[in-house]
């Protein structure tokens, strides 16, 4: 098997096109993400003295800061840059506090609720979304751009890389096989059918965790290098504006691991289901529009038409691999389905469901292989 | 060591590749014979287990090879007609990647593809990519790739289809060096592949099992079938038209025919010896002129 694994690995590293795909991606994201360094530590420098706890000292320092730099642009002065800095600043936590006060009154409103809660389901639900609130603490600030702009790429580059470099690297590996009739020994020989096809879909996995594993190590080293490595600690409500109001009582540490682990879950599950598609296309085209299709369609959907999406679109999006890797959405609201009665919240269930799809599709190309005759 | 096909049948949508085929096969080898389209390479997809059929069992030592399953595939050796070779694999990494296909282990595959590296005449190529291999020497890392296993069963597909003349001997040679105590089964449509070296011919037509039987007997069917005849260049039109014609060898006096006929085609035709060339001319016709290009 080991032999079998590391021929598959070798025939999917030995694709070009995946370094030209890597290459184009990485130059343009270096080009599309390209900040001032120099201006981003002097920026940092002047968040660390407001760093640590929200203290209402702290706060009525902000804002007392504020009406004098909101002034002096009344009188058409221009802030320096450590006042520019400082009044962001102001209004980041202005928000916060104004969302962690948001947070109590819905904790009150949930309490009641669940006192009032008559089906089980209800009342589960609620428990649920009231331990998750109560859990939070936003009353921290750091400077945090460098976890920011590490999460940021995987639901911007990170997840459309994966997808694209799945689709060129494992498009291929049975459809190739076809086109070439290399199909021929495959299906005569003695693991042809069996530990071979393992040994496809174990390269399939390897290669999409070294994907992952390019663009993740990329991220963080630009991330380090322009804006460095503070902010973990931060709360996922101090990232502005997507999770304000998220109810995951998370810090970005915690977050940024579990959505990279949401995200690779899921882009095994779409590996698999493209070695499928590939185990069921007698041409690589076929193959590649195939998978590129899987992505494609619900991509579009979600960035071309998003004002029009219906109910019934959304709820399928929602539950789509694309989706799953894509992790964003997932982490801003609560959103809990109910499961034979019980709440499941929705970054659960795409790992639940990313391990079906994945099974699922295991099995599938298993069996076709089982049954597979050559093209005529 | 016996392999069976009983009532073996692939069908195409409407169109029946194999009909019917029953027969039985122990050590040896075993030509068949057929134009194209006669139903041989859908006959070795089948023994090969890359097609199905449609009807109809295949046995080894009388268990069905789809109940064998990968304890069938591990005892055949198949060349396929078309090789598909991944062309940025070098000739060893080739036959190390079918070996671990096959089962083998690491270091027993290292010695194997060596020993048939050296047998098939490629040792001093196994660093170079097989994509800039000639299509001889793609045979060659094909019939290498079908013994890695050492198969009990050999089942080679139009082998030496699009190889030239030298190619050819070399490869008929090589196959008539390893077919020792196996069952080889090899399709062609290119008689003298198996002329000398066959134990039974089968020739098949339109998907049916004509005959299959020793070189012996099946000549033993056109024997008195077989006429030379001596012809003026203005006659030659003539009896091409109303006879099967085999070779024609000009000479001063016009060209001696080798014709296939029931009846004597002349009063002074001679009976001939008949050879395999004559048996797939009376069986395929049609297909002569394909044949005799490559003969």
């Amino acid at each position: 098997m080991l032999q079998l694994l590391k021929f598959e690995l070798y025939k999917i590293y030995s694709q070009k096109s995946i370094y030209i795909m890597l290459l184009l991606i990485l130059a343009f994201i270096t080009y599309a993400t390209h900040f001032d360094r120099s201006g981003e530590q002097e920026y940092q420098q002047f968040y660390r003295q407001w760093e640590g706890t929200i203290t209402s000292d702290k706060a009525e320092k902000l804002m007392l800061y504020r009406d004098r730099i909101n002034n002096l642009m009344d009188q058409g002065e221009q802030p320096s840059k450590e006042e520019f800095a400082v009044y962001n600043i102001s209004e980041a936590v202005t928000y916060r506090l104004l969302k962690n006060e948001g947070r109590k009154a819905e904790i009150k409103e949930l309490e009641k609720a669940l006192h009032e809660a008559v089906y089980p389901y209800e009342k589960r639900e609620t428990e649920l979304k009231l331990s998750m609130l109560s859990k939070i603490d936003a009353t921290d600030l750091y400077y945090h751009k460098g976890p920011a702009i590490m999460m940021d790429m995987i639901y911007t580059f990170g997840f459309v890389m994966t997808a694209f470099l799945t689709i060129i690297g494992i498009g291929p590996i049975f459809s190739r096989e076809y086109s070439t009739g290399m199909d021929q020994f495959l299906l005569s020989s003695k693991h042809g059918r069996s530990k071979a096809v393992t040994a496809k879909i174990l390269a399939a996995i390897i290669f999409i965790l070294s994907v992952v594993t390019v663009w993740a190590v990329f991220s963080s080293a630009t991330a380090a290098y322009t804006y460095g490595m503070n902010g973990w600690k931060a709360s996922l409500q101090s990232l502005y504006p997507y999770y304000l109001e998220s109810p995951y009582p998370f810090t970005l540490g915690q977050t940024y691991a579990i959505m990279l682990a949401i995200h690779v879950t899921a882009a095994i599950a779409f590996g698999l289901v493209t070695v499928f598609i590939s185990s069921i296309s007698p041409k690589v085209m076929a193959a590649l529009m195939g998978a590129g299709l899987l992505f494609g369609v619900p991509l579009v959907l979600d960035t071309v038409l998003s004002a029009d999406e219906t109910i019934a679109v959304k709820a399928l999006m929602d539950l789509s691999i694309y989706k799953f890797m894509k992790t964003k959405e997932m982490f801003m609201e609560f959103h809990a389905y109910n499961i034979l009665g019980f709440p499941v919240l929705h970054p659960v269930l795409a790992v639940i469901l990313s391990i079906l799809y994945g099974a699922l599709f295991w099995m599938m190309t298993k069996r076709i292989m089982r049954k597979r005759q050559i093209s005529l | 060591m016996n392999l069976a096909v009983e009532q073996l049948t692939k069908r195409f949508g409407g169109h029946v590749a194999a009909n019917e085929i029953t027969g039985e096969f122990t050590k040896g080898v075993y030509g068949i014979l057929g134009a194209n389209g006669s139903g041989k390479t859908t006959l070795m997809r089948m023994l090969a287990t890359v097609a199905h059929p449609t009807s109809g069992t295949i046995s080894f030592n009388g268990v069905d090879i789809y109940e064998l399953g990968d304890r069938y595939r591990d005892v055949i050796g198949y060349l396929p007609q078309h090789i598909g070779l991944y062309k940025n694999f070098t000739a060893e990494k080739f036959l190390l990647y079918i070996a671990a296909l096959k089962g083998l282990d690491k270091r027993a595959a290292a010695v194997k593809v060596d020993e048939l590296l050296e047998l098939v005449g490629l040792a001093h190529v196994r660093k170079k990519k097989v994509g800039t291999f000639s299509g001889g020497m793609k045979q060659r890392i094909g019939i290498a790739q079908a013994l890695l296993n050492d198969p009990r069963i050999l089942i080679v597909d139009e082998p030496t289809s699009g190889l030239d003349p030298k190619e050819r001997i070399r490869f008929r040679n090589l196959l008539s060096s390893i077919s020792g105590e196996r069952i080889v089964l090899l399709s062609t449509h290119i008689v003298s592949d198996i002329e000398f070296i066959a134990k039974e011919i089968l020739i098949l037509k339109e998907g049916r099992l004509i005959h299959k039987r020793s070189p012996r007997d099946l000549l033993e069917t056109i024997s008195g079938k077989v006429w030379l005849v001596q012809a003026a260049e203005h006659d030659l039109h003539q009896y091409q038209s109303h006879y099967k014609v085999g070779n024609i060898v000009r000479n001063e006096k016009g060209a001696e025919l080798r014709i296939i006929s029931d009846i004597p085609p002349s009063p002074t035709a001679k009976k001939a010896v008949p050879n395999l060339e004559d048996l797939y001319l009376h069986y395929f016709e049609e297909d002569l002129d394909a044949a005799a290009a490559q003969v």
